[in-house]
């Protein structure tokens, strides 16, 4: 129990009325959505701002009281239960959507601000917050922030993680710190991704700023009829073989099918034996072609009955009959457990035919609802619980299930979160080094482990090996060169002049090492770890003028030639690669059958710029080119990794499938530390259907301010570009074609959908009295990869970047002078630009950045001779958030070996 | 264990919760329909004793039923809630001062000659300036009541129809509705004779029972569903019209309420089968439709909970209004929130009750309406009296309301 003293001081700082403490009411709050196990917390505080849960979340690290925050109580997993007991933080009362920005597609709301209300918010303006869990209605943007939700539409836009841009946190000792973007891309951890999905773990989510998207123009909602759930399993993975990415795919089995009729009568067929819910959704031209295609694809797979939803009142009522799935099953029993497992998708049939098997097994009914698109089941058991031997068989048939899904190299856990549920199968997915990877993940966030403690990992086991202690060999070069020797083939180790070639901002490594294997990536880091290296992980070098030079720079680890593997799963539409495959070379191999790995950051697409970037490298430097607009930057579409860290050991985050929050994530956070915490090794990511067809429409513009205009429009326009470039005649000039501003507005897709896209850029242009021409594909080709080199850097420039709002891409533009070229991805906020390396090279870029900082945006030097570095703070001013990169960093490299000094803060 | 079971029936999935007015006010658990079911349910296994602090947080809801609507699994919530509120009155759980309200409320309310003494004491407090003197819960009832006692002309016992003859329907006028909103009665009557009804107002009619069925008196409301059932039933009606939400659906729910007296199981469900609320029936009439005329105005329409959430009846009440020429039907922001007046709330629970009418009347003001149509008379009492100390100039209007003028506007040359 809680001392009159602490309750006395809740009660004054959120007001006495805000502080539950009698047993009979603390009761309703024992549980969530996930009714098996129970806590009951000691108190249940409704604070009204950020402030007084800050002051809440203090009180409690001064008294050493576990706490824990709680939004609408509907998560599956028992992650928001009190089970060290202590305060509850509800948040309820934190509903406030405070600004909605429809310019740049976003909205600032509280943490309490229920999914669903966001929608409703800006609907009637065409815009739409996209993760729609099944609890939109009900669940809250923190509690979505907490499990990393999905929905069904996540085939197609992503989960929480993805559309989550920055977010206001009270870390565990009290402190407020805003994660993540604001109104520009700071550079830095991503701190803000590790914390979405990190369970409630990390700190009480306060704010969120999400992204809105453009609502869908048309929509396509079908309804396929199976006489036999193989068939429907079979369909699934027809559609997406095809290339057709579905806004949403979803089964039903017959259990459900019968239950939903129950419940609300949307129209599935009764006497089927599985249904599948398909909608595609996108611009109208070029919808009913996609529509038939898929409607052919159910047919030959045999479906009885396809059925296209003939209005928007059909269409909600199949979807009204999906959302209430869940809550129709009190129709068949008192009490029902959601398991959650993840198979990549291609595996739904049989695993499906083994889920079956498992419930005759243990004598249980169990039905199926889930979004069969991404290989998310939820299997539903049902069962009563006050049956003690019945509930005994529940948690026996879920743990088999979810043990399938691991066996099939899937996931325990797509969208629900472990909680207290499945703590127990942490195991069973990851080894003792990988969950130690995700405490030292924690520890960073709360050392004190106050904050929603019995949480996602179980409690570590007793090391077996002993640690690496850095720095305990002594000895010269030549001693650590001889064991790096028995480690390596001679072939895999340069010394002397044959490590020129990896210099870093001028300084030579003794050596560059080589390996091939992860093992031997392992064995380098330890050796670099006994004998206390400066070790800078190298790929294609792209990213090589980046940062600070370092401060301690021994041996070049290049990853170059750990390029054995690529394992690609066209039907998955993943691929597996070693972290020193070059893009080029995997996006040609993806060709073969349709596909590519939409990443096309400056130089890495280009073979002829050093062999292009590795993919390792791209994803240590999070770079992204024009294609982020439209298919989401290397954090969206990383699924798994492995990393090498600086002890040597290898962890994995992530699993081989498209949706996963089983523990804490890795793969964000490591994404864009440039080598700091470890070293990425190998990589699972999403790969994307090759457009049928790609068009450029270049508008031509005579000043600035018509550029301004052009994008004004285009941003507020039905259109949906794959890239929407802004380049400045200086930059034109470079490229060889005549000096001008341009717009280059790119489409991707279907070519009908194109055509039409095309046709209204043109028209855009018109209306703003400008002239528009479509460019060849050669040309748009060789005048991106031109801007690419343009920027890698050189010894005569300064390349920096400069990340704003959209809307404030032109206000930046003043900041430079007329004469230095320009590439900007202008929807995205992303601004390029080239200065000369001379005298007054420092004092252009802290004007820049200055500029920049006054519209809220951040500038970074990209590139710089090694000379100008001292006088150019290439990062620009530390985060207030820095303590936490700090504390991260000595979690995961204590030594300090890995690129020391080079990362922001000189971490 | 048949409650028990049903209990059951709540998997927790939280849909209710952004549907609950109280939850949406407070925020808390205990006052959402989820909670308050997990309340039940710990005192139906004995986890809790049935105290003044779960009391309150059963007292406190509204009886809206917007969670029902909500509700995929179909939990029952209405019947729970007062299921469960019978077994703590007979537990002798509720304090002294909730009971004499409660008491009190069913001694007056039935009894037209009651209400009208009490509202003239009222009127006559208010004329001494002696209102602020009163208890909270008192000067809230004050509140509502209109300044004027509308006149008082009762109903014909026989209305007929106009032309021909369609239906025989048998009128129930409602104990508040007769003394407070006279006017409502006498135009739902005109309306129903225009569109080919024979309106009968049976005597021997009585309160309907849903104050106490809600209030956990559940032997009273037995008493009273017999009365009606005798009392209608003698009418031999083709279809017995409610005139306020909530008498409409305790009605229709007779046949539950009596399933198990053998004497009235078999006439309660054939008088259920066929209650109707007027504006469910009027859309079905052929040809009501014909004789409106011109509205010129702006008009909005508020749900009543017990038409929305308890009888499921949205699109009709819309339809009706949407029929009458020139009147602009605007969307009402949260039109199936509760008002706050749910039966005795507002005097049971006045700060509860006064949040919700706060905003209700901010959303209403949103669509800047000239007319507020609510098919129920508590909610027009509720919306009147809100609409009258704002000084807004808005009309509250029942749909009956609405169409007779439409109609006399069709009549006039």
């Amino acid at each position: 129990m809680l001392s009159a003293r602490v309750l006395r001081q809740l009660a004054r700082i959120v007001g006495s009325d805000q502080v539950i403490h009698a047993p009979e009411e603390l009761i309703v709050y024992e549980c969530d959505g996930y009714t098996i196990d129970k806590a009951c917390p000691e108190a249940v505080v409704l604070p009204a701002s950020t402030d007084e849960v800050a002051r809440v979340v203090r009180l409690c690290h001064r008294e050493r009281i576990p706490f824990v925050a709680r939004g609408a109580g509907t998560g599956l997993s028992g992650g928001c239960l009190a089970v060290q007991g202590g305060v509850q933080i509800a948040l309820t009362r934190m509903s406030r959507i405070l600004e909605v920005d429809l310019r740049n597609r976003r909205a600032l709301v509280e943490a309490g601000v229920v999914n669903i209300h966001v929608t409703q918010a800006v609907s009637q303006r065409g815009y739409a917050y996209a993760p729609d869990p099944s609890s939109q209605v009900a669940s809250t943007i923190g509690g979505n922030i907490a499990e990393n939700s999905g929905g069904p539409h996540t085939l197609k836009y992503g989960v929480t993680a993805n559309h989550v841009l920055g977010l206001e946190m009270v870390l565990p000792d009290g402190e407020v710190v805003w994660l993540g973007e604001r109104s520009g891309e700071a550079p830095g951890y991503d701190l803000r991704g590790a914390v979405i999905g990190s369970e409630g773990t990390f700190g009480v989510v306060t704010r969120a700023l999400v992204r809105l998207i453009r609502q869908p123009q048309a929509f396509r909602t079908l309804l396929a009829v199976y006489d036999r759930v193989d068939d429907a399993s079979e369909t699934v993975s027809a559609i997406i073989g095809r290339g057709i990415i579905p806004a949403a795919l979803e089964m039903m089995d017959s259990l459900f099918v019968q239950a939903v009729e129950d419940a609300c009568a949307c129209g599935l067929a009764r006497d089927a034996d599985a249904v599948l819910i398909i909608e595609l959704d996108g611009l109208e031209a070029g919808m009913d072609g996609q529509a038939r295609a898929v409607q052919t694809i159910c047919r030959e797979r045999g479906a009885r009955a396809v059925r296209l939803a003939a209005d928007e009142g059909e269409r909600s009522a199949l979807w009204y009959g999906r959302k209430r799935a869940f809550g129709s099953v009190g129709r068949l029993s008192p009490s029902y457990c959601t398991q959650d497992g993840v198979i990549p998708r291609s595996q739904v049939a049989p695993v499906l035919r083994e889920v079956a098997a498992i419930a005759r097994r243990h004598n249980l009914r169990i039905g199926n609802v889930f979004h069969a698109g991404d290989g998310n089941l939820h299997p539903v058991v049902l069962f009563d619980e006050r049956d003690a031997d019945e509930v005994r068989r529940v948690l026996a048939a879920g743990d088999e299930i979810l043990r399938l899904c691991v066996a099939k190299g899937g996931s325990i856990t797509g969208e629900h979160g472990i909680g207290t549920e499945k703590i127990g199968m942490m195991p069973s997915l990851f080894t003792a080094a990988d969950l130690d990877a995700m405490r030292r993940l924690h520890a960073a966030f709360d050392p004190s482990g106050l904050c929603n403690p019995g949480k996602v990992l179980p409690p570590p086991e007793p090391a077996r090996e002993a640690p690496v202690s850095p720095g305990a060999r002594g000895g010269g070069s030549e001693s650590w060169l001889a064991a790096l020797g028995a480690i390596l083939p001679p072939e895999a180790l340069l010394t002397g002049e044959g490590a020129a070639g990896d210099a870093v901002d001028g300084v030579t490594p003794c050596a560059v090492a080589s390996p091939e294997t992860v093992e031997q990536v392992c064995a380098v880091l330890r050796l670099a770890a006994e004998f206390g290296l400066g070790v800078c992980p190298v790929g294609a070098g792209l990213h090589r003028g980046l940062g600070h030079p370092p401060r301690r720079y021994d041996l070049a680890l290049s990853l170059r030639r750990l390029c054995g593997r690529i394992e690609h799963e066209p039907a998955e539409m993943t691929v597996r690669v070693d972290a020193g495959v070059r893009l080029p070379d995997l996006n040609r191999k993806l060709a073969a059958s349709g596909q590519w790995l939409p990443l096309d950051p400056p130089g890495a697409d280009d073979p002829e710029a050093s062999g292009g970037g590795t993919i390792g490298g791209i994803l240590a430097a999070d770079a992204s080119g024009p294609s982020r607009l439209a298919c989401g930057g290397p954090r969206d579409l990383l699924l798994a990794l492995t990393i090498a860290l600086a002890d040597g050991t290898a962890v994995r985050s992530g699993a081989r499938v498209v949706k996963n929050v089983a523990g804490f994530d890795l793969c964000r956070v490591f994404t864009g530390s440039l080598g700091t915490l470890g070293v990425i090794v190998e990589a699972t990511v999403k790969v994307a259907p090759l457009p049928e067809a790609r068009r450029t429409v270049a508008i031509r513009c005579r000043d600035p301010r018509d550029a301004a205009g052009v994008l004004e429009r285009a941003a507020g326009s039905e259109l949906l570009p794959q890239h929407a470039e802004l380049v400045n005649p200086p930059a034109m000039e470079r490229l060889g074609l005549r000096p001008s501003w341009v717009v280059a507005l790119s489409f991707d897709g279907p070519a009908e959908t194109v055509a039409w896209q095309v046709a209204r850029a043109r028209e855009l242009a018109r209306r703003c009295g400008l002239q528009a021409g479509e460019s060849a594909p050669t040309v748009s080709q060789r005048a991106r990869r031109g801007l690419g080199r343009m920027v890698l850097g050189t010894p005569e420039t300064v390349v920096c970047r400069a990340s704003v709002l959209s809307s404030r891409v032109p206000d930046l533009l003043p900041a430079f002078r007329p004469e230095w070229p320009v590439w900007a991805h202008a929807l995205l906020g992303v601004v390029r630009v080239v200065l000369p390396a001379d005298g007054n090279a420092a004092a252009a870029v802290s004007r820049a950045r200055e500029q920049a900082a006054a519209l809220g945006g951040v500038l970074v030097v990209e590139s710089a001779p090694f000379a100008l570095k001292a006088d150019l703070d290439v990062w620009g001013p530390v985060r207030p958030d820095f303590r936490l990169a700090r504390a991260l960093k000595g979690r995961f490299d204590p030594g300090g070996i890995l690129n020391p000094g080079r990362f922001v803060g000189n971490l | 264990m048949k409650r028990h079971d049903d209990l059951l029936d709540c998997v927790h999935c939280g849909f209710c919760l952004p549907t609950c007015p109280t939850y949406a006010e407070l925020g808390r658990e205990m006052d959402s329909p989820r909670g308050r079911l997990y309340l039940m349910r710990a005192l139906a296994d004995k986890r809790l004793p049935p105290g003044a602090t779960v009391l309150q947080h059963l007292d406190l809801c509204l009886d809206c039923r917007a969670c029902e609507s909500a509700c995929p699994s179909g939990v029952k919530y209405g019947s729970l809630l007062e299921a469960t509120r019978a077994g703590v009155a007979r537990a002798g759980a509720r304090p002294l001062r909730e009971r004499l309200v409660n008491r009190a409320a069913e001694w007056v309310f039935p009894e037209p000659a009651r209400l009208r003494r009490l509202v003239g004491l009222g009127h006559l407090a208010r004329r001494l300036g002696v209102g602020g003197l009163l208890p909270r819960r008192l000067r809230e009832a004050l509140a509502l009541l209109p300044p004027r006692l509308p006149h008082t002309g009762a109903l014909p016992e026989r209305t007929p129809a106009r032309g021909r003859a369609r239906l025989r329907v048998a009128f129930l006028e409602g104990c508040a509705a007769r003394v407070l909103c006279p006017e409502m009665n006498a135009a739902m009557v005109s309306v129903l004779a225009r569109s080919g009804c024979e309106v009968v107002v049976p005597a021997g009619q009585g309160c309907c029972g849903a104050i106490h069925l809600h209030g956990g008196s559940r032997e009273a409301a037995r008493r009273l569903a017999r009365r009606n059932v005798a009392a209608f039933l003698a009418e031999a009606p083709d279809v017995i019209v409610a005139n306020a939400a909530g008498c409409g659906a305790a009605m229709k729910e007779y046949g539950e309420l009596l399933a198990d007296d053998p004497a009235y199981a078999e006439r309660a469900r054939a008088l259920s089968a066929r209650v109707r609320d007027f504006t469910e029936l009027v859309p079905e009439l052929p040809g009501f439709t014909q004789g409106l005329g011109p509205l010129p105005a702006r008009a909005t329409y508020h749900d009543a909970c017990h038409l929305a959430h308890a009888q499921g009846i949205r699109a009709q009440p819309r339809r009706l209004l949407a029929a009458i020429p020139e009147l602009q039907l605007v969307d009402l922001p949260e039109s199936d929130w509760c008002c706050g007046s749910a039966g005795i709330y507002n005097v049971t629970q006045p700060g509860m009750a006064r949040r919700l009418l706060e905003r209700k009347l901010h959303n209403i003001e949103r669509t800047r309406a000239d007319i507020v149509v609510a098919a129920n008379p508590g909610c027009l009492l509720q919306i009147r009296a809100g609409v009258r100390e704002r000084g807004l100039e808005i009309e509250v209007l029942h749909p009956a309301e609405v169409l007779e003028r439409s109609y006399q506007a069709g009549e006039r040359p």
